[in-house]
């Protein structure tokens, strides 16, 4: 029962407006995010071809491992679109369980299986909407940027994006840049992915469907400032430790594991909490 | 005395029961003051002399500088005025539409006026803006009360140097009340007549989001077009050279707010208020 209840939830997740919505809104950043980088690299390129054997001109900050979405972290575009995240992954299917408790569908479909079924459906189809989109927004900006910029492999000599030896993953940045924008791509998804279905546990505390979609957020906004203001010695900022190069501290493996466990932790436990005791009436 | 009316029923709906999202914004902003003076503390300034509560206020609204991209450096968006701002405009932002397509359809119906009801949710918008930014002043003058920070007029620039790198040779009283009262507030306003007459058009997040991406495009871009500008000190033309006139920029986000209000009414003439 709990796989067709899934399979139900999955295709409202994938087959809905918002849904395409966000995605053609990512991929439109994506696209003029992957458009302005060329055209910076052709600028760039001819200024190598003409002045590269004179002066050191940095071929390897014309690479895609540099300019990729995820570690473009001076470009406009990378910084918007970390900065509207949480609001871009919980739009496709975030606001489902809030919007069906109003509408009176939930109590349907409670009343034919159990609460936990719908719950944790609902949980896993918002979980994979919000990865996906994130997911597949990070991989055709590689993918659009592969076609005309060089897979340079970094070089430590340079002080890109200020990556440092603490940094998490630094040294695979140098030896092997596509592992890690790959392990960056699906850090992101899964925060992206728990991020939107942290609404499912939202929709248990707050009564309006806007407060459910702005919540995290405008929670995500707070932590930033904290971060800014009161905590200096590593970066405790989701915002900015999940774009792939350090933005104003150095990113550690334990926060952002710490970070995993308590979204994920926090989620459930109310869900299972609330929803056990939900009353269909 | 129909307007009147529905102004009443506007203020007690939109802000009176939502009376937990100002206060919500008063802790913010008591803690905020208190974090602001946390930070002095740490580095120092704390007994610095001059220090008022000007500086917490230019604290708030100092934005950031033109960002200069360059290979090792990253952007750092100043979260203090963003979350000042995003707030302001989550406030307001789907009060009018939700009222629409709820029982304001049973009001039009009933009034077949539906300007009056329009204009009631403009005056409503700048109810909610004055009290967001009163409720912040009040905060903060809270803090400087149990700080025993000086209220005037004058302020510390050694403190704004050493805290957000922000120091002038000489400004007058009204420029300091241009920057941290007048401009801030104008901005505000437009931002959020612009998303309300959005809200007309789109859904309530969607209009949530455009004005959201044009808020953080002005912390990153310095441009007329992007009205954020008009209120970061530090992209004023005091500041910089080639910088927002404050006049200007006033002008500016009036001239939105008119256009705004003239727009909504002449959308919400063929407004199709049953099928939406």
């Amino acid at each position: 029962m709990f796989f067709k209840v899934l399979r139900v939830e999955l295709n409202k997740a994938f087959k809905n407006k918002m849904m395409l919505m966000t995605a053609f809104f990512l991929f439109l950043l994506v696209l003029v995010h992957s458009v302005v980088s060329i055209y910076d690299f052709r600028i760039e390129y001819n200024n190598f071809i003409e002045k590269g054997s004179n002066e050191n001109c940095m071929l390897t900050s014309m690479s895609v491992f540099y300019n990729w979405i995820g570690t473009d972290v001076v470009s406009f575009y990378t910084s918007a679109f970390y900065f509207l995240m949480p609001i871009f992954v919980v739009l496709p299917y975030g606001w489902s369980l809030i919007s069906e408790i109003k509408k009176g569908y939930t109590q349907n479909v409670l009343i034919r299986t159990s609460r936990m079924n719908v719950f944790m459906a609902k949980y896993i189809a918002c979980f994979i909407s919000g990865a996906c989109i994130i997911f597949f927004s990070l991989v055709l900006s590689f993918l659009i940027l592969s076609m005309f910029l060089p897979a340079i492999k970094m070089d430590s000599i340079y002080p890109y994006g200020v990556i440092g030896q603490g940094c998490m993953w630094a040294d695979l940045y140098y030896d092997n840049p596509f592992l890690y924008c790959v392990l960056y791509t699906l850090i992101d998804s899964l925060f992206a992915g728990l991020i939107a279905s942290s609404c499912v546990a939202l929709a248990f505390i707050f009564k309006k469907k806007i407060s459910v979609i702005m919540f995290p957020f405008l929670f995500l906004l707070v932590i930033d400032y904290v971060d800014d203001n009161f905590l200096l010695g590593a970066e405790y900022s989701p915002i900015k430790f999940l774009q792939a190069l350090p933005v104003s501290n150095n990113t550690y493996t334990w926060v952002v594991c710490i970070y995993i466990v308590l979204i994920m932790s926090i989620s459930l436990g109310i869900i299972f909490i609330r929803g056990r005791k939900y009353e269909v009436v | 005395m129909k307007l009147y009316k529905l102004l009443k029923y506007d203020i007690k709906i939109g802000i009176l029961k939502r009376w937990y999202l100002y206060f919500l914004v008063f802790v913010g902003a008591v803690l905020g003051g208190l974090g602001y003076y946390y930070n002095l503390v740490q580095r120092g300034l704390a007994n610095t002399k001059g220090l008022t509560v000007i500086n917490i206020f230019m604290y708030l609204f100092a934005g950031k500088e033109q960002f200069n991209p360059e290979v090792n450096s990253a952007f750092v968006f100043p979260i203090e005025w963003l979350l000042l701002f995003v707030f302001e405009v989550f406030i307001v932002m789907d009060y009018a539409k939700s009222n629409l397509l709820g029982h304001g359809v049973q009001v039009i119906l009933r009034m077949h006026e539906r300007n009056l009801w329009w204009c009631s949710k403009c005056v409503w918008v700048i109810v909610s803006t004055v009290l967001y930014f009163a409720i912040i002043y009040c905060a903060i003058l809270l803090d400087c009360l149990l700080l025993k920070i000086p209220i005037s007029i004058n302020f510390s620039n050694t403190v704004n140097e050493k805290l957000i790198d922000l120091s002038f040779i000489s400004i007058s009283q009204i420029d300091i009340i241009l920057f941290i009262i007048v401009a801030p507030f104008f901005t505000a306003l437009a931002a959020n007549f612009l998303q309300l007459i959005l809200t007309l058009f789109m859904k309530e997040t969607h209009a949530f989001l455009v004005i959201v991406t044009w808020l953080f495009a002005s912390t990153y871009y310095k441009n007329i077009l992007l009205i954020g500008n008009y209120a970061m000190i530090k992209r004023n033309k005091l500041c910089i050279e080639g910088g927002i006139d404050s006049q200007w920029a006033i002008i500016i986000d009036l001239f939105i707010v008119v256009l705004c209000i003239i727009l909504g009414m002449f959308t919400l003439r063929k407004y199709d208020i049953i099928k939406k």
